[in-house]
């Protein structure tokens, strides 16, 4: 499995799982990557047309009828998947797969065919219908790690993938390999249920390796055979009392 | 063909020096009005029965005089284009935002739009090229129409692209050069295919209406030299010299065939390549393996309509009854309706399957059409199933005013069939979170509406610049099947190309 | 050039082509196909620490500055309330420094009062002015705040404090007040404990929605996450019971929907069906059999069966419910607002506490972990504190405010001294805040943005943002240990604005009154000084300076890991003593039959009460539960929606006895069909472009209803009724409403 075997050319395969068994949809992880990377705010008319940007959304499905209802949280951003739909359609090679396993978009190749968002089964990519409006005061908090996008291109979730970057810098400073938990990306970071895990999988002490093997694995569209990269630990039982 | 015949053929189309104009068949009965002309055996309603002076002067005549009304109707489109290109040029430097696309919907109506293009432009070419290869002797007048259409439709589609891609400013990023930059496009992906195989197309299909005009621009040149028209500085440069030799000819006549195989060749492979930009992908509704075939079937089927519906137009505006007859659109006509089965067929194919495996992603896809789209749906299988029914009738085929409606109600289910290959699919992508509607905004509808302007203008211009019947095949038609006085019995004369 | 050189210099040529195509060819193709790594910068930036003030619960953050300015806020992962985590509001408080509509200079009011015109002026005349109308105001001065516990109301305290008629009033979350009203009769302390959800294998969520607006959002989120994944092969359970389905509830296993008001009927049924077992059980011997005898009389109309009709369980269910509080392992009720916010709140507040009592002594004679409840001695600390800001440890509750407010209205204030609080917003427009300040003689607001209640103000003060300036705060809610939260200026003031603290010590110092400290940093260094000379906490041998140093850097002070001992609460006399409160009163509502509705107004995680309404991050975010961002709605049960016909987006007007809105229908199947629910936070009118004109502000609807016991706002007391009002809009809606029902995609 191509997965698996990243070791044998490089020390990091990182990976994520969600825990549905501890995410109470509260949203701060939206507003943490938010804040992160430069992700604009669309306004009100942008929304209603569908266009948020969130590279981080928390999908809620409701199962059954009143009063045996029963509402689930699904966070759902770019699954970073080995196998990806989005990668091979794009005519300018503006998405690629990178050596630790990560989807990545180079925002200066990406021309806006969209094909890549037509391929995605997760519907994670987001398209810069305008220029993302950040005048004014606001720019004052722009994060200087994270280009801004302009209108016409693609732009997904990285994985904080400047976080990773200065965690491998500072532990090369140090003479060292990335401990697990020293880089979290914004929403593992915020999550206040702890419900998000982020770490390198070809490290079998990591605790995201622990999680992944500990039998409550699922991937999303798992028939697909896009193979992500985030997992989703599952929970729930179905008699409480 | 005897040599006797292909020298007689020459010397009658070539129209070279100041005598071209003359008719060198004396033995033909020249003229016969085509509505009181009683059937006879023998004569066949695709028989033209002009002199070929008249039939130049007839031909030539869109060429050389031009109306007010003309200049109405293109003053009309260019307010038309100029109204898109407004639009498109707005959105090009605010954002496509300006469009109603959102996510998951990457692709609206302009990519539906591009592939209706595309899908037209299959028409002129594949006709004119299996018309050419089976020897079907009644294509002569269309195939000119029939070509400068592919080219046409094939330049307007080459636009969407463009008209679609978020940083049209970039797009050379998709051209194989050698750069600085170190870039080089991703052959991997459907859409580079794509790219390659509309271009390979586009050259193709220009290259071929080109060679197939030469000998009639000459026509044309000698006739803008003797009046003096200022149409001959360009017609001199194009005609290439053209003088009727006979080995010029014969490189004429070999380049076109080679060329019509050769065409024959690309074409399917370009709307296959064109269905890949979806079926390549793992998106349910797109990733079947009928949608090769069943796009190049509906390409040919909206061209072929697409082109009925120009000759009746053509027909009806440049009184073109002498040259285009009914029995081309009666032919037409049955090669529409053959196309219609298959297309249904393969409609069907395509529902049937979903509709019994019912996956739950795929089946959402067309429940979602029925609902959201059912009048749509009525259009498109309703209108090809009617028109299948009413095609049967020879009267109906040889009705214009009928076949003008239907033809037209074809290219509406086409043009909805791609909107429905490619709107419903993406609202309804395999996230159920994630679905969307969509409906085009005003820039859309405007840069689409500026394309069909646009394509009618780039026809308009044509129709004024180059002789829009084939006059040389229609000669050599006439030739070739023209009566033989043998004593008292006129015999039909069937030489085969 | 000759031949030979000819030769020579094409030799060179030639042979280092040869060697140059040799080399390696570059087969990595670099610049515009690698990722730029995102352009990290060469530097990190500096990383402060300090205490979030987006709400009270004081969690400790740390704050990423680049070049001076705030980047990225994070959790203080060594704090005690959050660990590191954060809630979105919090993640969002950036947002409020770089806000385009943030108030940039002192402003005077310059039309009629209340006319929202102002003039701006220098901060010299602001202070003087502010200083010569205090001075000017003995006997007759009010401040008002949002019970923040923060030194800026230390600092009034101080110098107001000492003008006789001087009165201090907090505005309140509604949700958060009724929590310090209850419980205070069968505990120490003056408020509900805070539950051990942590531990807890089964928890009951009595209207709790400790996610949302309950008391520390963060807090309870990661002792959620605690219970149901840190343990090996222990999973906990929770089951709520409320008449909405809130997120809170989403995150539940199970959802009872109640009847509102009725909760502390389950309470005690559950209370019920637990003594009963311990006597049917024999586990008797040595609990106070008196007591237990006692109780089991009191509860005998409190049985499973008498009260299913009431509670709309069936009585088999609650004996199931009660279960866990028998059983062996752990067990926990925890009791919210949709107890707390009815006028028999109190009273279903200690019925809870009582349930929570009675089995966690059971559970002790059995040395069973049990729900650790919040030390006394804490408590004791917490009020220490507050004595050491100079804030008196009165309970602060809307009764106080109620009394203000008609207070002012009889004209009874000269001046008033408004700090980050928005009543005429926020607070039941039947309370009439508007018109009462409008007979106040001069009031003076720290705010950070023009609001509703700033623009009736006389004079606006604009307040540093707390990223910018010094406090010190104590967590409204400790959960567990004491907390002293500091706050530094992790960057330089962002426009012209003053510290309010600074500014009203400058004010009281030019009005000749006596201060307590020259500013803002100075007084918080004095009450370290005082806590290092109390509590000895810090390493004593550490210079003044250096202790100083510590605190900041680590955001407060709190006690290490080692430091927390695990402390059990003691067997409560009280509990024992306990007579005749075990009765919880059927609720009384407002409005008559004209109102069929229950009205059940909560917050949602993002606006609050309303204060995130101007932020664009808090706006776009979807709601958890609707999935709706921009907009404010009615949530209705479907089946009460398609009684009047409407359907999502129809407009409807709600109607109670104090007023009526207009906002359009959210059907939600996770909602009683009895009731109809409204977020807060929406319906601004002068806060700015983002937050202005959007939704409708359901505070117009609710009355002053008040607990007769605790002087807490019953905001749910209230009933209305509903119309359509005719037209429609479009729901800003995340999910799409069909492929909502369409989870079983993913297989979870």
């Amino acid at each position: 499995m191509k997965s698996f075997n990243y070791k044998k050319q490089n020390d990091y395969k990182w990976a994520m799982t969600i825990d549905l068994d501890r995410c109470n949809g509260c949203g701060a992880c939206v507003v943490a990557c938010q804040a992160e990377n430069n992700i604009a705010t669309v306004g009100e008319k942008q929304a209603e047309l569908g266009r948020k940007m969130h590279w981080l959304r928390i999908e809620r499905y409701i199962e059954g009828t009143y009063p045996d209802v029963k509402v689930r949280f699904l966070p759902m951003m770019c699954q970073h998947c080995d196998y990806a739909p989005c990668e091979s359609v794009c005519p300018v090679w503006a998405t690629y797969q990178n050596p630790e396993g990560l989807n990545v978009q180079v925002y200066n190749r990406c021309i806006g065919t969209r094909f890549c968002g037509n391929n995605c089964p997760y519907s994670v990519r987001y398209f810069n219908w305008y220029d993302s409006n950040f005048e004014g005061p606001e720019s004052n908090q722009l994060n200087p790690d994270v280009s801004l996008r302009e209108k016409g291109i693609m732009e997904k979730c990285t994985m904080c993938m400047q976080r990773i970057r200065r965690g491998k810098d500072t532990a090369k400073d140090e003479g060292r390999d990335v401990e697990d938990g020293e880089i979290q990306p914004a929403c593992a970071q915020t999550c206040p249920t702890n419900a998000i895990t982020f770490g390198n999988i070809n490290d079998h002490e990591s605790k995201v390796h622990e999680l992944v093997h500990s039998g409550r694995m699922i991937r999303l569209f798992e028939d697909k055979g896009t193979h992500p990269s985030v997992m989703y630990l599952k929970g729930g039982v179905a008699d409480v009392i | 063909m005897s040599s006797e015949n292909i020298k007689r053929s020459h010397a009658a189309t070539a129209g070279a020096g100041s005598h071209g104009d003359v008719m060198a068949l004396p033995e033909l009965e020249t003229y016969r009005d085509p509505e009181t002309m009683p059937a006879r055996s023998g004569y066949d309603d695709a028989d033209i029965f002009l002199s070929e002076k008249e039939f130049n002067d007839h031909t030539l005549r869109p060429l050389f005089t031009t109306t007010p009304a003309y200049f109405i109707f293109v003053l009309g489109l260019g307010i038309v284009m100029a109204n898109g290109l407004g639009w498109f040029t707005y959105q090009l430097f605010v954002g496509l935002g300006q469009t109603g696309m959102h996510e998951p919907l990457f692709w609206g109506a302009y990519i539906a739009t591009f592939v209706f293009w595309v899908g037209l432009s299959h028409s002129g070419t594949i006709v004119s090229s299996i018309l050419r290869l089976t020897q079907a002797n009644w294509r002569r007048p269309i195939l000119r129409a029939a070509e400068a259409m592919t080219a046409f439709s094939l330049m307007v589609a080459g636009l969407f692209p463009l008209i679609h891609v978020g940083r049209a400013w970039r797009v050379y990023y998709m051209f194989p050069l050698p750069n600085q930059r170190m870039l080089w496009p991703n052959f991997k992906s459907p859409l580079m295919w794509d790219f390659c195989a509309i271009g390979i197309y586009m050259t193709g299909s220009i290259t071929f209406l080109y060679i197939g005009l030469l000998p009639d621009l000459a026509v044309a040149r000698d006739r803008a030299i003797a009046s003096n028209n200022w149409r001959r500085h360009y017609l001199k440069v194009l005609a290439l010299g053209w003088r009727g030799s006979h080995r010029e000819w014969s490189v004429y006549n070999k380049c076109s065939l080679f060329l019509a195989v050769i065409i024959l060749c690309i074409a399917p492979s370009v709307h296959t390549i064109v269905s890949w930009d979806f079926a390549m992908t793992m998106t349910p509704g797109w990733h079947t393996t009928i949608f090769g075939p069943y796009f190049v079937v509906g390409a040919i089927y909206s061209g072929i309509a697409a082109v009925i519906t120009l000759m009746i137009v053509l027909r009806w505006i440049f009184n073109l009854d002498n040259v285009i007859r009914t029995l081309h659109i009666d032919c037409l006509a049955k090669l529409l309706v053959t196309i219609a089965l298959i297309w249904t067929y393969f409609y069907f194919c395509e529902f049937n399957v979903v509709w019994y495996s019912h996956k739950p992603e795929e089946w959402a896809i067309f429940e979602w059409q029925g609902e959201r789209f059912s009048l749509f749906l009525w259009i498109m299988i309703g209108g090809s199933v009617l028109n299948i029914f009413l095609m049967s009738w020879r009267r109906v085929r040889r009705s214009m005013v009928a076949m003008f409606f239907i033809t037209l109600l074809v290219n509406c289910g086409m043009y909805i069939e791609r909107y429905l290959i490619v709107v419903p699919v993406l609202t309804h992508r395999d996230n159920a979170y994630m679905w969307t509607d969509y409906f085009p905004s005003i820039t859309e509808f405007s840069v689409i509406l500026g394309s069909f302007a646009y394509f009618a203008f780039l026809y308009a211009i044509f129709i004024k610049l180059f002789p829009i019947v084939t006059m040389a095949d229609v000669k050599e038609g006439v030739l070739i099947s023209g009566d033989m006085r043998l004593g008292r019995h006129a015999v039909r004369l069937q030489v085969k190309e | 050039m000759d031949r030979r050189s000819f030769l020579k210099v094409g030799a060179v040529t030639a042979s280092s082509g040869v060697l140059g195509a040799c080399g390696q060819v570059t087969k990595k193709v670099i610049p515009f196909v690698t990722r730029p790594d995102d352009g990290v910068n060469p530097v990190d930036g500096y990383w402060y620490a300090t205490t979030c003030a987006e709400c009270n619960s004081g969690c400790g953050v740390i704050v990423r500055t680049v070049n001076g300015r705030a980047k990225k806020i994070e959790g203080n992962a060594v704090h005690p309330v959050n660990g590191g985590k954060l809630c979105a509001k919090g993640q969002a408080a950036v947002q409020r420094v770089y806000h385009r509509d943030r108030l940039t200079q002192p402003l005077m009011r310059k039309g009629a009062k209340g006319s929202g015109k102002f003039e701006p002026v220098t901060w010299e005349k602001a202070i003087a002015t502010l200083g010569e109308k205090l001075a000017g105001a003995e006997g007759s001065v009010f401040y008002l705040n949002s019970g923040n516990n923060d030194i800026t109301a230390g600092v009034a305290n101080a110098i107001l404090g000492k003008m006789s008629g001087f009165t201090m009033a907090t505005n309140h979350d509604p949700g958060k007040e009724s929590q310090f009203a209850g419980g205070a009769t069968l505990n120490e302390y003056p408020h509900t404990p805070y539950p051990d959800l942590e531990n807890a294998e089964f928890s009951l969520l009595l209207g709790a929605d400790i996610f949302e607006s309950d008391r520390n959002p963060v807090f309870f989120a990661r002792s959620f996450g605690a219970s149901r994944r840190d343990r090996p092969s222990i999973r906990g359970r929770l089951v709520y019971c409320g008449s909405r389905l809130s997120s809170t509830a989403a995150s539940c296993d199970k959802w009872f929907p109640v009847p509102p008001g009725y909760l502390g009927v389950l309470a005690l049924s559950i209370a019920h069906v637990v003594v009963e077992s311990v006597i049917s059980r024999g586990l008797a011997q040595s609990i106070q059999r008196n007591a237990l005898g006692r109780w089991s009389e009191a509860l005998a109309e409190y049985a499973p069966e008498k009260v299913a009709d009431k509670v709309e369980i069936k009585a088999e269910l609650i004996r199931r419910i009660a279960r866990p509080f028998i059983d062996e392992a752990p067990a926990v009720a925890i009791a919210g607002d949709d107890i707390a916010g009815y006028s028999n709140g109190v009273e279903g507040l200690d019925a809870v506490a009582f349930l929570n009592m009675v089995s966690y002594e059971i559970g002790r004679e059995k040395l069973r972990i049990k729900p650790r409840h919040t030390p006394v001695s804490d408590q004791d600390l917490k009020q220490r504190m507050l004595a050491w800001f100079g804030l008196a440890p009165e309970k602060q509750t809307f009764r106080r405010l109620k009394e203000l407010v008609d207070a002012m209205s009889a004209g009874k204030y000269k001046v008033g001294v408004i700090h980050h609080t928005n009543p005429v917003f926020d607070t039941p427009a039947s309370l009439d805040v508007k018109t009462a300040l409008g007979k106040v003689g001069f009031v003076a607001a720290f705010a950070n943005f023009m609001d509703e209640t700033t623009s009736q103000a006389d004079l606006v003060l604009p307040d540093h943002h707390w990223l910018e300036s010094w406090s010190a705060q104590v967590p409204n809610f400790v959960p567990g240990v004491p907390v002293l939260n500091l706050r530094q200026p992790v960057i330089r003031p962002f426009n012209d604005t003053r510290s309010a603290t600074d500014v009203l010590l400058a004010a009281a110092g030019k009005a000749g009154m006596k201060i307590p400290a020259k500013n803002g940093e100075e007084y918080i260094r004095k009450i370290v000084d005082k806590f290092r000379a109390e509590m000895l906490e810090i390493d004593p041998t550490l210079s003044r300076d250096a202790a100083w140093r510590t605190l900041l850097s680590k955001g407060g002070w709190w006690p290490s890991e080692e430091e927390q001992e695990p402390s059990e609460t003691p067997s409560n006399d009280k509990l024992w003593a306990m007579k005749n409160r075990l009765k919880v009163n059927d609720p009384s509502f407002e409005g008559g039959s004209g109102f069929p509705y229950h009205l059940h107004l909560y917050q949602t995680v993002h606006m609050g009460r309303g204060a995130g309404a101007n932020q664009g991050w808090l706006q776009e975010a979807p709601d958890p539960i609707t999935t709706l961002m921009w907009q404010s709605w009615v949530e209705m049960n479907p089946a009460t929606a398609s009684k009047y016909g409407l359907i999502e987006g129809d407009l409807v007007t709600v109607t109670s006895p104090h007023g009526s809105i207009t906002a359009p229908v959210f059907p939600y199947v996770g909602i009683r069909p009895d009731v109809i629910s409204i977020p807060l936070g929406y319906g601004h009118t002068e806060y700015g472009e983002i937050a202005n004109n959007r939704g409708a502000n359901p505070m117009k609807l609710i009355g002053t209803g008040m607990d007769s016991q605790s002087g807490a706002l019953a905001w749910r007391s209230c009933k209305v009724n509903v119309k359509k009002a005719g037209g429609s809009v479009v729901m800003l809606r995340s999910a799409h409403p069909e492929g909502e029902y369409k989870g079983e995609i993913f297989q979870l």
